[in-house]
């Protein structure tokens, strides 16, 4: 299936054979994809600039401005591109100020950004987000996380991960989240603060690397040695997972979540139940 | 969620979604919800009534499958679809409008989560920077010390170094530095041992039970205090300002800084 939707076609809502791969590129508008138990269907709206080129092959859906940038311009590319699918196909998205939302995946998810913001909605599996300067929020993100970001702030309320890997330059990262037994955590920053939860019954062995950040792990003592600063959560010493904190000059915050209380386990969002 | 389908709108996505193919009425319903991303779904006293109506003109037939209706367009039905086809297209509009505002619902909902979480960690963060001033000054002896270490002994001895930490006071050391001399730096010395009288203050009454009368006497120790404080550096007649119980600025002593936002009084 190849289509194109330009100024003329309005909004366009395409059924589709069941998809297992969706890959958007926008430069400007908004990026839904989210999960159905149904039929896949894409929904289009072309809202400025060269025209979109819709098509589907073997599954895969390809959703982008067709030659952007073009000389003479004809306006900025702006598009709503709203994808419902398998939960286990893998998404692709690109956008350079275009928000991304993507709720109820389990598959492979890549988001790639500028300055739109991300969104992610209980979604697990393998997940990577990568922004320049916009936030990237997140909800109830199970399996693999790998956010990087230059100065955007990441944020997540909510999680069960047995890999969290998050990056920044100057942005914060906010994490509230339970770690896998024997599960990873790394973040690093340069000037942005960590802070971390994690469930005080599972614990934590927290490592912190730093040339002039602080590092607070609830209260609890930090023996300086080696390479840098050590402290641990919790009381049983089998499976502890690990946190490994690197700054330059940001603060570092671990703290133990008291109540066994996970805002965000796993579940489907509230909008897809 | 508003109103999705306006008067017979409802009746005519149902003649679309029958144009596609033969539906039982369940997967109607079942059709109409996927095809407005969840948001909207029709009952089965919605869509059922609806049938037997457009049955009843005729645009729509059915046969007996297993016991259950599937329903048909007929030609008539066709032709209806056709003509209205410009309110079709409208409709479509209308579930990429509910696609946009299912992206906002979504984004509302984890802000709201993830906004919840970092007020929640600033909080916890906050507590655990107040609990490690307490056990640092526990460690340094227990209490306000202006002439033990890191105290006002050291502020006038090896220059510039407040007791207790924080980066207002490191901001303010670097300003101190900035102009050193006059009576500015010894403000600041004398601001800073105020702020840490405050602080061991306040971490001791915590473990007390406290008192409309207790406070009241606190307060009329405090003007004693601040009396004192004033003929100490040198200053006014304490007698001519007293304000009474609730405090309220004192007079400018010698060296205050009208420029200066939270003065000597500030803890008053």
């Amino acid at each position: 299936m190849d289509r194109t939707v330009a100024e003329a076609d309005g909004r366009v809502s395409i059924e589709l054979e069941e998809l297992s791969r969706v890959e958007v590129t926008l430069v400007a508008g908004d990026v839904l994809v989210s999960a159905t138990p149904g039929p896949s269907r894409v929904e289009v709206e072309w809202l400025g600039g060269p025209e979109l080129l819709v098509s589907e092959e073997a599954g895969v859906l390809v959703v982008r401005h067709d030659s952007w940038p073009r000389p003479g311009g004809g306006g900025l590319p702006r598009a709503l591109v709203a994808v419902q699918c398998p939960p286990g196909a893998s998404v692709q998205s690109n956008t350079v100020n275009a928000s991304t939302v993507v709720a109820g995946m389990a598959g492979q998810l890549r988001t790639a950004s500028v300055s739109g913001p991300v969104t992610l909605s209980y979604v697990g599996g393998d997940v990577r987000a990568r922004t320049v300067s916009a936030p990237v929020e997140m909800e109830g993100v199970s399996g693999r996380l790998h956010v990087a970001t230059v100065s955007g702030t990441v944020e997540l309320a909510g999680g069960c991960l047995a890999d969290l890997r998050a990056s920044s330059a100057s942005g914060d990262l906010f994490l509230d989240v339970e770690l896998l037994p024997s599960g990873t955590c790394r973040c690093s920053t340069v000037s942005g603060d960590l802070a971390l939860r994690v469930p005080e019954e599972v614990g934590a062995d927290v490592e912190a690397c730093s040339v002039s950040g602080r590092l607070d792990v609830g209260g609890r003592p930090v023996r300086r040695g080696g390479r840098g600063m050590y402290a641990q959560i919790g009381e049983t010493a089998v499976d502890r997972p690990r946190i490994m904190l690197r700054t330059v000059s940001g603060r570092m915050t671990v703290l133990p979540r008291r109540t066994g209380r996970n805002p965000g386990g796993v579940r489907t969002p509230a909008v897809l139940a | 969620m508003t109103k999705v389908f306006g008067h017979g709108g409802l009746r005519l996505f149902l003649l679309m979604l029958l144009d596609e193919q033969p539906q039982h009425g369940y997967d109607l319903i079942k059709m109409v919800e996927d095809r407005f991303l969840g948001m909207y779904t029709p009952s089965a006293g919605t869509v059922y009534p609806r049938l037997q109506s457009l049955e009843d003109e005729g645009l729509i037939e059915h046969e007996e499958i297993d016991g259950r209706k599937v329903y048909r367009l007929t030609e008539a039905g066709r032709r209806e679809l056709d003509e209205r086809r410009s309110e079709l297209d409208e409709l479509q509009r209308r579930a990429v409008e509910s696609a946009r505002h299912l992206a906002g619902t979504i984004r509302e909902e984890v802000r709201g989560s993830v906004r919840e979480m970092r007020d929640d960690l600033r909080h916890a963060m906050k507590d655990v920077k107040r609990q490690e001033r307490w056990a640092a000054r526990q460690a340094r002896g227990g209490g306000w010390d202006p002439f033990g270490a890191g105290g006002l002994g050291d502020l006038f001895g090896g220059g510039a170094r407040p007791s207790g930490g924080g980066p207002r006071r490191r901001e303010e050391r670097g300003r101190a530095d900035a102009d050193p001399g006059g009576s500015r730096l010894e403000l600041r010395s004398l601001h800073a041992d105020l702020d840490a009288f405050v602080d061991d203050v306040m971490a001791r009454a915590r473990g007390m039970v406290v008192d409309r009368a207790g406070v009241d006497r606190a307060r009329s120790a405090l003007l004693d205090a601040r009396d004192a404080v004033l003929t100490a550096l040198g200053g006014s007649t304490p007698e001519a300002d007293r304000p009474g119980p609730d405090g309220g600025p004192g007079a400018a002593g010698p060296g205050h800084d009208p420029a200066e936002e939270d003065g000597p009084d500030h803890w008053a």
